[in-house]
Formats: C-alpha cells, structure tokens, sequence
C-alpha cells in the first residue's frame, strides 16, 4: 500500500536530499520527519501535528501536501479501527486520566438517560394516549348524560390503534346488548369467512372468524362490513335479523347508518 | 430528575464573533452559521432581518432602516440586539419541538473585561438559555483543531477571527500566556480600503475589499503577481470606476495587520516559560480562524519565528466545534469554561 511517508522519502531521495536538510529548511524535528516516513506515527505527539507536518514536508519538497494529508486519512481508515480511531479518541482519554475524580459522575448520567427517556416517552405516549380518548369521548357524546352511559364505549376508538382485533371480538350473547350508540351490528358466521369492518371512517376489524362465531360491533355514525364469503354470515341490525347479503364465495360491501 | 433534563436538551455552543455567528448542537455538528448583522427598523426598533438576510441590506438600506452588527472586536458593542441575534439563533438551530431550555456554551475572546463577560452571559440567559457559560476563544479553538490540551505540554494557537486575533500558549487544560489583538479579517479589508483610497483616490465598500483579500490577498510578495477588477465610487468626480489591482500592493496594504499579527505571536513566545516553548518550537504553532487562510500568512510566521506552522482543518470552524467538544463533556471541561459564579 502506497503511504505517504513512502511517497516523501522516494521524493527526497530523488532530490538528493537529507534528513538534515529537510529538518533545516521546515524547523521539523528529525525525529519526526523519519518517524513519519517509517510511518510510524505514535512518534508524533498529536494528529493535529502529525497532519501538519506531512503537509509542510510535502509543501516543503514541491508535492501537493493535503493531497498527501487524505492519503495518510485513507490509510488509517483502511488500518484496523484501534489505531485508526487512536489518535481522534487520544483527548478524551488523556482527559478522562487527568482528572480521575470526576470520570464517575459524568458516566452516570449517561446511563440514566437512556431509560429515563425510555420512561418520558412512555409517559408521553400514555398521556396522549388519554387525551385523544378523551378528545373522541367528547366529540362523540356531546351531552354529560350520555357520556356517562358510554363508559363501554372506548372500547369501539381503541381498537383502530391498537391494532389487535383479538381482544375486542367478544362473544356477543344473542340479545341486542346494550344500546349505547345508534348502530349495532351483530354478526354470526356459518363459515369461515374473511370480513373487514369500519366503523366512523376507522378500521377496527379485521379477520376470518371461524364458523360458529358471533361478533358484534358498534358506531357512531356509520358501519362498513366487507364480507369475503357473503353468504356465511348473518347479520343482525341494531336487533333485526337481516337478508342474506349474497351467495356463497360473493365479495360484498355493505353499509349501516343510523337507523332515524 | 437533572440528568433527564440534559438528555432532552439540546445544548449548543456558540462561537459569538464579530463577523460570523456558529452554532454547534450536541449531536448534530454546526448546524447554522450566518453573519452576525441584524437589520432593524428604526422609529420603532423592530427587528426585521437576522443573518444572512440582513447582511444583504448592508449599505443598501433606506433611511428608516439600518443594519448593524452588534458586536465589535470580539465583544458585545450593543446589548438589545445582540440578545436578539442571539435568540434568533438559538430558536433556529433548536428543534421547535423541543421545549427545554438548552444549556449553552459561548465562546468569548480571551483579553475581554468582566463586564464584558458578564454582557455575554446576561444576553445568552435572556436569549433563552437555561444555563450559559464562557470558554475563552483560544481554548475552544484549540480544542476544536483537536490539540491535545490537556496533555503537560505546550501548544500554541493562534486564531486570527473577524475582530480579534487570539494568540495563546494552552498546557494542561489552561491558558498560561495569551494576548488578544483587535486585528482580524476586518482590519485587513478597512486596511485594503485605505490603501486604495489613498493611492487611487477610489472608495471602494467592505464587500468589495474582503472579495480581494479573499482572491488575491497575500502575507508574502506573490509568485505570480495576478490582479483582479475592483469597482468603487472616484472621489475626485464622483463618479463609479473600474480600476485593476495587483496582488503585490494588495500584500503591501496588508503588512500593517500582519504585522501586528506578527507581533502579537512573538510577544506571547516572549513571556512563555522555557519549558512550554521547546514543546512549542517542537511541535509548531496552530492557526485557526478564517485570517489564517490569508495565502502565504503561515510561511511569514514561520519564517518570523523558525517554527512550523500548521493550519488546521475546517479552520473557519474551529472556534465552534471546539465549544460544542467543550459541551460533550461539560463535566471534565467545567475548569476550562469560565464559570458564571466565579464572576458573581
């Protein structure tokens, strides 16, 4: 590999110079000047200095020295990363040995803060988490009356964020439940069949419940059922018992609004 | 309850100079800099542009309108606006998201009064921040260029900045001997406007001047002596006019500031201990600073004082990564920052 002390010494032969003269003509030390040449830069106190004096030796014997500079940094980038990261991490360890005392309390905070932001993030994530229930609450519910009564329903608005159907498909008993919002849509399967359901412009199901299975979802102001095998599911409108809403295989969409 | 507070944070460091303000956010790197000009209105005093915006009304403002920069040689010349400024910054470079207050390094030259420091500190809190603390310039350049400053030996920095120029001797994590000069970039172009309104009897604007500092400006006689067109108001017809400058009278209007640069280095070698200077004649001297990029200004030092000279990398930034190094390890850099209650 090319390096750039290789490169200065073949130019300062060629020029028949010496050691000595170079060390006259840039006031850099001879011991410097062979150590970078050797490429044996721990010599050298410093990269900041070492840069330097490469750069004013190439200067010096008419070479382009910051070409010479990118060189050297390609070099140590390619050499194994302890060295090459030596000399950048030098100050921080020079620091952290000269003044031994404080190194405890400066390492502590870093390690408090990565699960102390876990924590913030957490609390943040809840606290927003409460205000746009809240928020849902009290823009779907405007009287206190009813929101009382709708305790249930956050039920309906956490699904779509939390992304799990499982949880919410109760088994819906066959009586219509509780009225608390103006559609209610039970569904029971007689087969297995895929179904996606929106509720108020928010996705809040979706899956193949198996044959047997009763599901029961509720909105506000409009229910979407897509059914991928229509003729396996009967659906029961805020309590009445609906018409097949196609045959077997059928793909079907179909809407609810408030019945009024 | 602290420690969770400094993990949400964003603290920055801030290199508060006279020409160009940097700011340095924990994590991120330098995420603005922008000339430190504010334009403001002025029968009200509101504040219309901040920045880059501002520098563009520079000498093209109607009468009700002026922008200044409200820092002069390194210091704060004008409170209110600095604060300002300041508070521009510091809502720029945060997150808007973000509503803790960021602790925040500012770095100031090193030869500046307490009052001074204490006119720093003062706008920073009020700008918004929750805590501030002061890192003398060559310190946080030195840190910046990657020196090893908390070594026993001596390093030498020289940071030549728009407004001042710091030339410091730092071991162990202190300075031991600086000297601050009022000469920078803005001396070298008022030195280039002087020069050729006394030669040619042409005015010509400090935009101008710094555009032929930066192309053509040299410490040394050039090699290749080109020359450049400037374009400036005759003060004999008042008229505009085109006139072409060469590079060696450009060199002989900058051996003023240069000298003083110059100067400045060896009086500060003069009264550094024996020990630290053989570290230093061993080593070299680092510049820093946009000033160090003046072509030819490192081989004129080390001709001057038989020493190598370095110019380090990404000099213009130096002063801000070395605050925002300062604040990575706030804790172990607490003895390098001046501290706010010390001044109390």
């Amino acid at each position: 590999m090319q390096t750039p002390g290789k490169i200065l010494r073949d130019e300062r032969e060629k020029k028949g110079l010496s050691i000595k003269d170079v060390e006259q003509a840039t006031s850099i030390r001879s011991l410097y000047l062979t150590a970078i040449e050797e490429g044996n830069y721990r010599v050298v106190p410093g990269e900041v200095y070492l840069k330097g004096f490469i750069r004013n030796y190439g200067n010096f014997l008419g070479l382009d020295g910051q070409q010479l500079v990118d060189l050297y940094r390609q070099n140590q980038a390619g050499t194994s990363p302890a060295l090459a990261s030596q000399p950048s991490a030098e100050p921080k360890i020079t620091a952290a040995a000269t003044s031994a005392p404080p190194s405890p309390e400066t390492k502590e905070p870093r390690k408090i803060a990565g699960p102390s932001s876990i924590w913030l993030v957490a609390v943040l994530v809840i606290t927003a988490a409460a205000g746009a229930y809240w928020w849902y609450a009290s823009s779907a519910q405007p009287t206190p009356e009813q929101a009382k009564n709708a305790k249930p329903a956050p039920i309906a608005p956490a699904q779509p964020q939390s992304q799990q159907p499982a949880p919410q498909t109760q088994v819906a008993p066959p009586a219509p439940p509780v009225q608390t919002k103006p559609i209610v849509i039970t569904a029971k399967f007689t087969d297995d069949c895929w179904v996606l359901v929106t509720a108020d412009g928010k996705q809040i199901f979706e899956g193949i419940p198996k044959a047997g299975d009763a599901l029961t979802w509720e909105a506000q102001q409009n229910i979407t059922l897509k059914l991928g095998n229509a003729a396996a599911a009967d659906i029961i409108y805020n309590g009445q018992p609906q018409a097949k809403l196609g045959g077997k295989g059928e793909v079907v969409e179909k809407s609810y609004l408030p019945k009024r | 309850m602290v420690s969770l507070f400094n993990s949400f944070s964003r603290d920055m460091g801030i290199d508060l100079g006279t020409a160009n303000t940097l700011v340095h956010v924990k994590g991120k790197g330098i995420v603005l800099r922008e000339p430190s000009v504010v334009a403001i209105q002025r029968d009200t005093g509101e504040i219309l542009a901040v920045g880059e915006e501002a520098k563009q009304m520079i000498g093209r403002t109607p009468g009700n309108i002026v922008a200044i920069r409200p820092l002069k040689d390194g210091v704060i010349a004008d409170f209110d606006i600095t604060q300002a400024m300041l508070k521009y910054f510091i809502r720029k470079s945060m997150d808007s998201k973000s509503f803790i207050r960021p602790r925040v390094v500012v770095g100031v030259p090193s030869g500046v009064t307490e009052v001074e420091k204490r006119a720093v500190i003062d706008a920073t809190i009020q700008a918004g921040a929750r805590e501030a603390y002061l890192i003398e310039e060559p310190m946080a350049a030195a840190i910046g260029a990657g020196l090893p400053v908390h070594e026993p030996t001596g390093n030498m920095v020289v940071d030549i900045g728009g407004g001042t120029t710091e030339v410091a001797v730092i071991s162990l994590g202190g300075i031991v001997t600086s000297r601050s000069i009022r000469v920078g970039g803005d001396e070298m172009d008022e030195a280039i406007i002087q020069y050729i309104k006394r030669t040619y009897n042409l005015m010509i604007g400090e935009r101008t001047a710094e555009e032929v500092k930066v192309s053509i400006g040299s410490a040394i006689p050039p090699k290749v002596d080109e020359s450049m067109d400037v374009r400036g108001r005759d003060l004999v017809t008042g008229l505009p006019k085109t006139l072409t400058i060469k590079a060696h009278e450009v060199q002989r209007a900058l051996s003023e500031p240069v000298a003083g640069i110059l100067e400045a280095v060896k009086i500060t070698l003069e009264k550094t201990p024996p020990e630290l200077s053989a570290d230093i004649m061993d080593r070299g001297i680092v510049m820093t600073g946009g000033g160090s990029l003046l072509r030819g200004l490192d081989e004129l030092l080390f001709k001057e004082t038989g020493m190598p000279v370095h110019i380090s990398e990404d000099a213009l930034s130096c002063v801000a990564i070395g605050t925002g190094k300062a604040l990575e390890s706030l804790d172990l850099l607490k003895r390098v920052l001046m501290s706010p209650k010390k001044m109390g």
